[in-house]
């Protein structure tokens, strides 16, 4: 079952073309990892599958729907619902504790149920991850690793389909690099979300279902 | 590259944020050298009109009621070898055909050339129908030199008009006077011999023709006295050197007759301390008494208008008290003998000339024949309107006569005899039946063998000259010490400013720690390329001294310009403090420097302060004990909010408690600490409950959760808003809350006007008892006003202690009051200085010996003169004699603001030469209340009445207090406008350093409304707590005012004030919040 799919789309800044039609359809639990140059346009096709950023032309349909004709209101809720981003920088909030910056997201929520049930699904996923000791702490005293987990956790915490990763490992030293990654296919596949990466680290990329290359505006396999 | 050259370009690129810094630097140096240099100014100001006032004099002698010959001062002068200006100063009213303002008190002025010498000046001779007016008189009545002047003066007397006898109807000349000149500031005009920045209106006569309106010749009762080395105690030796006994009014004869010597004044009584000194002496004098008797009665008979002599001993003949010696005319006239009774009746002088009849019961001793010292016509003192009196029905005797009881027997008396006493009574009985404070003997006679050089000499030799008037002041100096003593401007604006220069401060260390926060990463960098902590120590304080010097060289220049502004409001809308137009701008170098290094010095103290504390943070971070130091500075910080908010709160409650206690419920001070203690108390409670917030941990989050987590984590610079929006509140809520309109309280008896309707100030004494209708008539107040009561004051003329006064006085103008009609009405209200509440009985009280019991307003208490309870003021009575005012308890803001009060039986006692009332106060229902004043005024015209609605001249004092609160008012907006400032600083800084963090919100789907609501939460949460905190401390500031029945609270104002204060804080928060979230938000996280 088709989750995301592009279809035709190019995006240009100015008079620099970054995507050119491109079309591509990717499959619910696929994992999948965008390599290529530095300025191929890696994060803006990531931005424009996130709906956090609009194409020039063509159709993105996420589970049939067409998102790239949705106002910034309706996409701005499309992505609290469906997508969770894993940026390089974990932009964790440093005046909130490893929990409240969990449920960041949930802020949406208007029942007490629900609220609660988040609360519980952030335990569940620090626990998952080996975090829950450091629910109470600001983003301050952790290691760079924590806070990307922290963030992982953020972006699970709404359920979303969909994992949108920009260069996740990219501020981490090798071996928490490894860890991360490591956790992150391993819950992705627990909780069968779909995840596309964007990342230099061809070590990553392996570890994905398809890897794509984003070479000359468009993916090749 | 140099650590110099680093700094000068970290200051160029971060240009905006030092630009901020500098302006909040810039603003503390310039309220912090206005201040100061107003402080100069006020200072520099006063002691000018002291020049302007005095000219050359140094010193002077005033011998007020006391006048003595012009001649006098050029004796004294070739005596000292000095410049004397001999002075003749009266009081009276002016008027001009130019316009219809009048000017009801007037400072007239008898002079001759040397006068003008003692001012610098030249001015042309004056013939007796010109004068010269002075700048102030010129402007009022509009009048230029050859116009007409319309003037009263005051008809003076050598004696008193307190004594018995003297006509009184004829107090004053009227004439119409050329104006020769006018006389400016330059020119002496300003002459004034009182403390004061106010320059009087006045005009000059010849000493000539001032003098002879009242006397036979030239005399004066000032004497100036020029620039000299001399010493008070050299001019009183000198002065006891060359005076005459002339000098004092007296006069020696001989009286061949009687073959006696006698000695006379010019003031009929003679003074005690005068007899005293004689009967110390061998010269064996002996005080005679002669008095007028309404009715001599007998065997139901009566003889009028007698005169009764009593000698200190009579030859042939012994007296007891109760007995009498009556000549053979009265006998015949009474068919008296020896041992009848006889009764003589008589009039005694009460306050204000009320005549008391009373009759005393003598028997007959002996009957004499008109001979000897019965036949003496010249036992009879030499009263103006009896003496050279053809008939008796001509006198003028200052009491009441019925001319239809004066036979033709007792014309053919007066015209055979004069008055000649018809009979005797004993010395000590005369002065128990009539005696007066001022004098007890109308003449001393010695024997006729007696040496009149040696008479003359015992008296001059034995008295001082204070004993009789002659007080040397050393005026010059008093003046001097007076304005350096003055009202201090500069504590006083500094005092005012306090709040508004540590906001300013408060600010700046606020964008100087920011500035720090946001070039974190830049320090990373200095330490990643091996620079030292002591070096980047060294250059972030570098970057903030030399911000610091440069903006306080140009918060100087500012200061200076600022100041101007302030004079030039000192000058026109807030001249009620001041008074005068004098004020002048002064510079002092050393003040300028001082601006200049206190700002350099708290800046860099305050930039110390930051990065050393912010430093430390930094090691502390890199040291990874951010944990450890994190949650201890956090639970360190909750601990110091908790223990300072109790401790406040318990100060609080403590206060409170006392008290109610000790009845100081009612005492604005204390409610004005409470507030302040409340602000305090509550900011702390805030800073515990942000603290606390910040350690919580809870399961859910919420928009609010998300802005107190934001708002605790920047705790201390929210904080520091919070406080400068709170004290911009507090002051502006408090001193709007302060203001009086006493028109309000008008009928209240313990108000500060007693409940009574006008307070009257006459500049010639009302002799005349207005408790009578006979005093009513006298004065002209109709009938009709029969249930209209006055209080008539005695008052003693010196210095303005009012808060209308700049200078600080030594001696304020003392009112003679009679306790027990305020007493009895339960007038006016003390200040409690002790558990018990003092009343008017306590000027009643019993001192130690010349200490007298005096109350004055606490305020002129505590700042015209600088005094506490319990506290004496020294003056020199009329005998010269030291007495102290003691006093002894502080009347709530009065209308008798500027003088002290002392019981009259007191003042009596020693001013008893002071006549009638020059201060009343008027009680009269509201109806009636602008009736009685167009009567009033009409019937005190001749005595130069100001007569203002008591109310009126309550808010006059409380102008002041009104503009300073205006003053203060306009300072608790600028701290406001600085919070809201903050406010907007913090918004900006806020958002910038959030940009990322609301990117990644808009990222995971966080509207942008919520992320605007997140922020307008936090920000609003700042502005709501600062106005709240604000707000609630300065009604509890302002309980006592706004629980006072005169307060007049602009609520509308002060209500529009905060609303403004809140829009305003709305509109940046708004602004802020709007740019919290843009719609390229994407950028910014690429950006990052």
């Amino acid at each position: 079952m088709s989750i995301l799919k592009f279809e035709n789309i190019s995006k240009s800044f100015g008079n620099q073309l970054i995507l050119n039609n491109l079309s591509i359809e990717i499959q619910k639990g696929e994992t999948v990892a965008i390599v290529g140059p530095s300025g191929s346009g890696k994060t803006t096709f990531l931005n424009i599958a996130g709906a956090l950023d609009v194409v020039d032309s063509g159709k993105v349909l996420f589970k049939n729907q067409d998102i790239s004709i949705m106002t910034e209101k309706e996409r701005s809720e499309f992505r609290n619902k469906n997508i969770g981003f894993v940026f390089q920088q974990h932009y964790l909030l440093p005046q909130c504790t490893v929990f409240e910056n969990i449920l960041i997201p949930t802020l949406t929520y208007t029942t007490k149920d629900d609220k609660l049930a988040a609360a519980k699904r952030a335990e569940f996923l620090l626990e998952k991850l080996g975090m829950l000791e450091h629910r109470d702490k600001l983003p301050g005293q952790l290691s760079g690793g924590e806070c990307q987990r922290t963030a992982f956790v953020r972006a699970l915490i709404n359920q979303p389909e969909l994992i949108l990763a920009d260069e996740p490992t990219g501020s981490l030293d090798e071996e928490s690099a490894a860890k991360l990654s490591t956790e992150l296919i391993q819950l992705n596949k627990e909780l069968n979300t779909t995840l596309i990466v964007v990342t230099h680290s061809m070590k990553l990329a392996q570890q994905m279902n398809t890897v794509l290359q984003l070479i000359n505006h468009n993916l090749m396999k | 590259m140099n650590l110099l050259k680093l700094i000068l370009s970290n200051l160029k690129f971060y240009r905006k944020e030092h630009f901020l810094l500098f302006i909040g630097l810039v603003l503390s140096t310039a309220i912090l050298t206005s201040a100061l240099i107003i402080g100069d100014s006020v200072k520099f100001s006063l002691n000018s009109i002291v020049e302007k006032r005095l000219g050359n004099t140094q010193q002077l002698i005033f011998t007020q009621e006391r006048f003595f010959p012009a001649t006098f001062s050029e004796t004294l002068s070739k005596e000292l070898n000095i410049t004397t200006a001999p002075v003749l100063l009266l009081r009276g009213m002016a008027s001009s055909d130019q316009t219809e303002a009048q000017v009801p008190n007037v400072q007239v002025c008898g002079i001759d050339g040397k006068f003008w010498e003692t001012g610098n000046c030249t001015m042309p001779k004056l013939n007796d129908n010109e004068v010269i007016i002075n700048r102030e008189i010129a402007t009022k009545l509009n009048l230029k030199v050859g116009h007409e002047l319309f003037i009263r003066v005051e008809k003076v007397s050598f004696v008193t008009e307190n004594a018995p006898f003297v006509p009184t109807d004829n107090n004053s000349s009227a004439m119409r006077m050329k104006v020769k000149a006018i006389a400016d500031e330059h020119s002496f005009g300003d002459f004034n011999i009182q403390s004061s920045q106010i320059t009087p209106y006045t005009v000059f006569f010849s000493l000539h023709k001032l003098s002879n309106l009242s006397f036979k010749g030239d005399f004066a009762n000032l004497m100036l006295i020029s620039e000299n080395e001399k010493l008070v105690a050299e001019i009183n030796s000198a002065l006891k050197k060359c005076w005459t006994i002339d000098v004092i009014n007296l006069k020696l004869r001989n009286i061949e007759t009687q073959n006696k010597l006698e000695l006379t004044s010019d003031k009929v009584f003679i003074e005690d301390t005068i007899l005293n000194v004689l009967q110390k002496s061998n010269l064996y004098p002996e005080p005679q008494f002669t008095y007028l008797i309404n009715f001599i009665r007998a065997n139901n008979r009566s003889t009028p208008y007698s005169f009764v002599s009593a000698l200190n001993q009579y030859t042939d003949y012994q007296l007891n008290e109760n007995e009498i010696i009556i000549n053979s005319w009265l006998a015949d006239d009474l068919g008296a003998k020896v041992n009848d009774t006889i009764q003589l009746q008589y009039f005694t002088l009460e306050s204000f000339r009320k005549l008391e009849e009373k009759t005393t019961t003598f028997v007959v001793k002996h009957i004499v024949e008109i001979k000897g010292f019965a036949a003496d016509s010249l036992l009879m003192p030499a009263f103006e309107g009896l003496s050279g009196v053809d008939k008796c029905s001509d006198w003028e005797a200052g009491i009441p006569i019925d001319y239809s009881k004066i036979r033709n027997k007792d014309e053919a008396w007066w015209k055979n005899y004069r008055g000649t006493p018809k009979a005797f009574i004993s010395y000590n009985k005369a002065v128990e039946l009539w005696g007066m404070d001022f004098g007890n003997s109308t003449a001393i006679r010695f024997d006729s063998q007696a040496d009149t050089t040696k008479i003359k000499q015992t008296i001059l030799n034995g008295l001082q000259p204070s004993n009789v008037g002659f007080i040397v002041y050393d005026i010059k100096n008093n003046a001097g010490w007076s304005a350096n003593n003055a009202v201090d401007f500069a504590q006083l604006f500094l005092g005012l400013s306090f709040f508004l220069i540590l906001a300013a401060f408060m600010l700046s260390g606020l964008l100087f720690s920011m500035l720090l926060v946001q070039r974190k990463k830049e320090q990373g960098i200095y330490r990643s390329i091996g620079i030292s902590q002591k070096t980047i120590y060294s250059i972030f304080f570098g970057e903030g001294m030399l911000n610091a010097v440069f903006s306080s060289i140009a918060g100087v220049i500012v200061g200076v310009l600022l100041s101007k502004l302030v004079l030039l409001f000192l000058n026109s809308i807030w001249n009620d403090i001041v008074r005068t137009s004098s004020i002048q701008l002064f510079f002092n170098p050393l003040t300028l420097a001082t601006g200049f290094i206190s700002n350099c010095i708290i800046a860099g103290l305050v930039t110390y302060l930051i990065l050393n504390n912010y430093l430390k943070k930094q090691v502390n971070e890199l040291n990874k004990n951010i944990h450890y130091h994190e949650a201890k500075r956090t639970a360190r910080n909750k601990k110091i909010s908790w223990w300072i908010a109790l401790i406040f709160t318990i100060l609080i409650i403590g206060l409170m408690l006392f008290s109610f206690a000790n009845n100081l419920y009612q005492n604005s001070s204390v409610f004005l600490i409470l507030g302040f203690l409340l602000l305090v108390s509550l900011t702390s409670w805030f800073a515990f409950l942000l603290n606390k917030i910040r350690e919580s941990k809870q399961f859910t989050i919420s928009y609010l959760r998300l802005a107190l987590r934001n708002l605790s984590f920047d705790f201390k610079r929210n904080i520091i808003i919070i406080c400068i929006l709170a004290i911009g509140i507090f002051i502006v809520i408090s001193t709007g809350a302060n203001r009086f309109d006493f028109n309000k309280n008008a009928n209240n008896n313990i108000s500060g006007i007693g409940g009574y309707a006008f307070y009257i100030e006459t500049n010639l004494g009302v002799n005349a008892d207005l408790s009578t209708s006979e005093g009513r008539e006298k004065i002209g107040i109709d009938s009709e006003y029969n249930d209209v009561s006055f209080v008539q004051m005695l008052k003693f003329s010196a210095d303005d202690a009012s808060c209308l006064n700049l200078n600080r006085i030594i001696r304020p103008s003392i009112l003679g009051v009679n306790p027990e009609i305020f007493s009895n009405r339960n007038a006016f209200s003390f200040v409690d200085a002790t558990t018990k509440k003092p009343t008017w009985e306590i000027l009643n009280q019993s001192l130690a010996n010349n200490c007298i019991p005096a109350v004055a307003d606490q305020t002129v208490i505590t700042w015209g003169m600088g005094k506490t309870l319990g506290d004496s003021i020294l003056y020199a009575n009329e005998s010269g004699d030291s007495i102290y005012l003691v006093l002894v308890a502080g009347l709530e803001s009065s209308v008798f603001q500027g003088n002290l009060l002392i019981s009259k039986q007191n003042f009596e006692k020693h001013f008893p030469t002071i006549s009638g009332s020059n201060v009343m106060l008027a009680n009269v229902n509201s109806e009636q209340k602008e009736i009685l004043k167009e009567n009033l005024e009409r019937a005190f015209r001749n005595y130069g009445a100001n007569i203002q609605s008591a109310p009126e001249r309550l808010a006059m004092f409380n102008s002041v207090t009104n503009t300073y609160l205006d003053i203060f008012l306009a300072l608790g907006g600028i701290t406001l406008i600085i919070g809201t400032f903050g406010i907007a600083i913090i918004i900006f800084r806020s958002i910038q350093s959030r940009k990322s963090q609301y990117a990644m919100m808009q990222a995971i789907g966080i509207s942008q409304k919520k992320i605007r609501q997140i922020s307008t939460i936090e920000f609003a949460i700042i502005l709501f707590a600062g106005i709240g905190i604000g707000l609630i401390s300065s009604i509890l500031a302002s309980l006592q005012s706004l629980i006072t029945a005169n307060a007049v609270v602009p609520y509308l104002l002060l209500f529009s004030l905060i609303i403004l204060f809140i829009i305003n804080g709305l509109v940046w928060i708004f602004i802020g919040s709007k740019m919290s979230v843009k719609s390229n938000f994407i950028d910014q996280l690429r950006n990052e």
